[in-house]
């Protein structure tokens, strides 16, 4: 079984060695007291009400957590925004197609200062139903809370809002939750819900050597059905059920502070995958304010490439052929800042260009049923096919 | 006297418009009403009246054809006369290009009569120069020797199907008093309808009138609030002028007809009933009593809107903008087989006595089209009041949010600096400026339209225009100020001045005492043979001083008790809107020598 982790003890050998020259990520969360939110967000009811007191329209001005123009990239934090982001929205009181974006985030700011100030927690959920008619729907709560937090500067958690976590996780994991409740992961036949309160993680123990994302809820489910966490034990094994939450992410980046192991990526070969890859890895753009909290540089793609399609040769038939909009999300894919960083992915994103086919890690049944458990995942990781 | 004006500017437009069909352009030019008035006998007045016309627009008239048609309808009482006023005729023709009509008449008339005739005419000119944005309408009274003068034009026009119509409020409606400070839009901004082919009833053929006969549509909001988008506002009543774009003769008989209630009365006051006013919004829509207001257009009909429940709790504590929706109704009439003079005004005049026939024949045709023009100029109305409604519902959430901010803090010095901010002692205050404070600068919204005119502010509610004399006086004074003088004054559209002294060789002198600039200008230029572009604004439309709305404004200084007794001759006469329709047939007492 040692011969199995040959590579994997290898590569963690080398990000240790790497450690040493990463940017110095201190928790943000630590940082930012109850009381420097207050004070932020009295700021902003103070800046409202000196507007008023001139007579002038008041204002919210938020960076615009859309545009590449306020992003950044580093290798190391991958999509960040900048100090020097200057593209704004505002958003005004005294228009009729913002008045009520105004309103509900100064709805939602008047209840994180409640929260913060009674050191309660609520989700999102909780603040959308608080007044479900007025918000209209859970989205734009979500919208609102994440505009707060980057206008305050300040992670999710230290406004004391939760949200209620999509991903699960499984594997050889043992944690503390904030409230004292002592969690393990190890069950063979069910994943335990990713925690909706991850910064109040403590005693995190693990014999891992590795964690592996996996893209889609169905292919977690096989793999913990065919024992992948114990053919392949010690290991950890989460998913975000698709694009990940904050919380999955958080999760990801929690295990790799404190673990400091290989992290890979199981995604389908389509755009969609490689784009989830790299929130997990890179960050998104909307999210980019607290990337030093979410991005772990460090994941690697492990599969299914593209080449491994060739290389496997999985028949034609179960191949989906590319659609103008796989066309145009790969070549923007491409052009992101992060793939210069990626020769290796950026090859093989080319050749998926070339192809113009993609397939899904279920495509692997074709070949066996349990291919994915018994041959290519643990093939990949004895010897190496990560990139 | 007024009737025999309107006949003869009549006869004029006529010849004018078959120059036009002829394939003339429509050029800019001038036409000149000019009135004087002098004491005959203890009863009556003699009155000398000149119409003239100047500039290209009038070029192909042919004089002898009008003079022909002049003679056989004005009565036998009036004369040849010299021009009522000379000074203003020079002055005129060096402003407005070429004279190439002029006919001067005098006549013997009862004094009460001659003040209904001042405002029936000032009407009349009025309504004249809406629909003939291309022609700058001087209309100058003079009694004794005191000159009252005023002048239609515009800088703002709206072309259609050969028609301009003037474009600013001060030119046809009167603005409220609650329009609020800032920058203002004088003009208005027309939706154009589509024209609706009418019908004759069958029994109409008996009267000879043929051809072919339409109606335009074209609506216009005002005063004009898309520059204060979150301004509460209300649509307070919808005026209804009809008029023909093209033919002013037909104006002036139409006009004739609405001041003897004559109007299309049957026709307009079904409409109140038959339009579908719940799609715009409305509600309570109902036939009003007609009235000539201060300063403003005589329409053909008003119809009220009722002011629902919300409005009125909205009122108490910010006013609301009154708006009126001025609908006007060009009825078009054309027939290939007409080439006399005489042809064109038989068929005006049959046309204007069976319109209202005509209208009720068409009603079926002529609703959807008027909903259809009601539906686009009320459209940004609807929008208006539903973004407001979207406003005015997330205000409390944005009150609250502050206020629970404040009163849950624990920072005194937070709560400290939001009371020093908007100066007040505790946080119960807090809430209730915050509100004021909030609504205020909500409603206070100002934005910038391109279509907008700032330049042409609409003056206050008892005029229709702003009033020269007053402005620079004003204007030092600061804004602030200006609008305190406007509200306080009655009329202050009207350029009172006394006349110029003529020089011995009959030439008018420019050394007379002119308030206005652009008169002393025009006094010391040279004769001008082509129509001359001078900005075409409302500079002093005609006002009524002293009447019961407000003082008398003077430009220039009385000269001695006759001066001040012509000046109150004046008042009176400006308060003939009160008059209108009381004093009934004017007496005549014209002889014809023609």
């Amino acid at each position: 079984m040692s011969e199995q982790f040959i590579e994997i003890d290898r590569l963690r050998a080398d990000l240790q060695h790497h450690r040493s020259g990463e940017l110095s990520q201190q928790n943000r969360d630590e940082a930012i007291t109850s009381q420097d939110v207050l004070s932020r967000i009295e700021n902003v009811i103070l800046e409202i009400i000196t507007s008023l007191s001139k007579e002038e329209v008041p204002v919210l001005v938020l960076h615009n957590r859309s545009s590449w123009a306020n992003i950044r990239f580093n290798n190391a934090v991958g999509l960040h925004m900048g100090p020097d982001s200057s593209i704004v929205t505002t958003i005004r009181s005294d228009c009729s197609s913002s008045v009520n974006r105004f309103a509900l985030t100064l709805k939602v700011l008047s209840a994180v200062y409640k929260l913060v100030q009674s050191n309660t927690y609520a989700t999102k959920r909780d603040i959308y139903y608080n007044d479900a008619q007025l918000f209209g729907t859970q989205r734009t709560v979500d919208s609102i809370v994440d505009d707060i937090s980057c206008m305050l500067k300040a992670p999710r958690r230290s406004l004391h809002v939760l949200a209620t976590s999509k991903g699960f996780l499984s594997g050889d994991l043992c944690y503390l939750e904030e409230d004292g409740t002592k969690v393990n992961c190890s069950s063979r036949s069910t994943a335990m819900s990713v925690s909706s309160n991850v910064c109040g993680i403590k005693n995190i123990v693990s014999d891992a050597k590795f964690v592996l994302i996996v893209e889609k809820d169905a292919t977690f489910q096989r793999l913990l059905d065919d024992g992948f966490c114990i053919r392949l034990a010690p290991c950890i094994m989460i998913t975000g059920k698709g694009v990940p939450d904050v919380n999955s992410r958080l999760m990801v980046r929690k295990l790799w502070d404190a673990l400091r192991i290989p992290i890979f990526a199981l995604v389908d070969a389509d755009p969609h995958g490689i784009e989830i890859m790299c929130i997990y890895k890179y960050g998104s753009v909307s999210m980019s304010f607290e990337a030093h909290n979410l991005t772990v540089p460090s994941v690697m793609w492990l599969g299914l490439l593209p080449s491994d399609i060739e290389r496997l040769r999985v028949p034609k038939d179960v191949l989906i052929p590319f659609t103008e909009n796989d066309k145009s999300k790969l070549t923007s894919l491409l052009k992101r800042p992060y793939i210069a960083f990626q020769p290796a992915w950026e090859k093989e994103m080319e050749k998926m260009l070339k192809w113009r086919q993609k397939a899904e890690i279920q495509s692997l049944t074709s070949l066996s049923p349990d291919f994915l458990t018994r041959v290519y995942l643990p093939n990949k990781l004895r010897y190496g096919g990560w990139i | 006297m007024q009737k025999e004006i309107q006949q003869v500017v009549g006869l004029l437009m006529a010849q004018v418009r078959r120059g036009w069909q002829r394939g003339s352009r429509v050029m800019d030019g001038g036409l000149l009403v000019a009135v004087s008035a002098e004491p005959d006998t203890s009863s009556s007045e003699r009155l000398k009246c000149t119409v003239a016309a100047a500039g290209w627009w009038c070029s192909g008239v042919t004089v002898a054809e009008i003079m022909q048609e002049v003679g056989k309808r004005l009565p036998s009482s009036v004369t040849l006369s010299s021009p009522a006023d000379p000074e203003e005729l020079s002055v005129f023709a060096e402003t407005c290009g070429a004279l190439h009509f002029l006919l001067s008449v005098q006549v013997e008339e009862g004094r009460q009569s001659v003040k209904a005739g001042f405002f029936k005419t000032e009407q009349f000119l009025h309504r004249l120069s809406l629909v003939h944005g291309q022609v700058e309408i001087h209309f100058i009274l003079k009694v004794n020797k005191t000159v009252s003068k005023q002048i239609f034009r515009a800088d703002s026009r709206f072309v259609f199907e050969g028609g301009r119509v003037l474009m600013d409020s001060a030119l046809c409606l009167r603005c409220p008093l609650s329009l609020g400070p800032g920058p203002r839009c004088g003009r208005l901004h027309p939706v154009l309808g589509r024209a609706v082919p009418l019908l004759l009833p069958p029994e109409l053929a008996e009267t000879g009138l043929c051809g072919e006969t339409s109606l335009l549509p074209l609506a216009a909001l005002s005063p004009c609030l898309e520059q204060y988008p979150n301004r509460p506002a209300r649509l307070a009543e919808i005026r209804i002028s009809f008029t023909h774009h093209s033919r002013l003769e037909s104006v002036a008989i139409l006009w004739f007809c609405v001041a003897h209630g004559e109007g299309p009365m049957d026709f307009l006051c079904r409409l109140a009933g038959a339009l579908s006013w719940e799609d715009f919004g409305l509600s309570g829509v109902r036939c009003a009593e007609r009235q000539s207001k201060e300063g403003g257009l005589c329409s053909e009909a008003v119809y009220a809107v009722d002011r629902e429940r919300s409005q009125m709790a909205e009122t108490e504590q910010n006013p609301t903008t009154e708006q009126a929706l001025t609908l006007f109704l060009f009825i078009q009439h054309s027939d290939p087989f007409h080439s006399q003079l005489s042809d064109y005004i038989a068929s005006e005049e049959v046309l204007e006595q069976h319109l209202d026939r005509i209208l009720l024949h068409n009603e079926e045709r002529l609703r959807p089209a008027l909903h259809s023009v009601l539906q686009s100029a009320l459209m940004g109305s609807l929008k208006r009041i539903k973004a407001r409604g979207k406003i005015m519902s997330s205000l409390p959430v944005i009150l609250n949010s502050l206020s629970t901010v404040v009163t849950s803090s624990s920072s005194l010095d937070f709560r400290t600096a939001c009371l020093d901010r908007m100066k007040i002692r505790d946080t119960r205050e807090l809430a209730v400026r915050l509100h004021q404070t909030l609504q205020k600068v909500t409603e206070g919204r100002f934005l910038l339209s391109r279509k907008c005119d700032n330049n042409k502010p609409c003056p206050p509610a008892s005029s229709g225009a702003e009033d020269v004399s007053d402005r620079t006086e004003a204007k030092a004074r600061g804004e602030g100020e200006q609008e305190q003088t406007h509200a306080g004054l009655s009329h202050p559209n009207q350029e009172v001045i006394p006349a110029v002294p003529q020089t011995p060789t009959g030439q008018v002198s420019c050394s007379g005492k002119r308030p206005w600039a652009e008169e002393q200008d025009s006094c010391q230029a040279p004769l001008k043979q082509q129509p001359t572009r001078s900005p075409r604004r409302a500079l002093c439309p005609l006002q009524h001083p002293q009447s019961p709305h407000g003082p008398l404004v003077h430009a220039g200084p009385p000269h001695g008790e006759e001066k001040e007794e012509d000046m109150l001759w004046l008042q009176e006469v400006s308060n003939m809107s009160d008059w209108e329709y009381e004093s009934g047939e004017p007496i005549s007492t014209w002889t014809t020598s023609l």
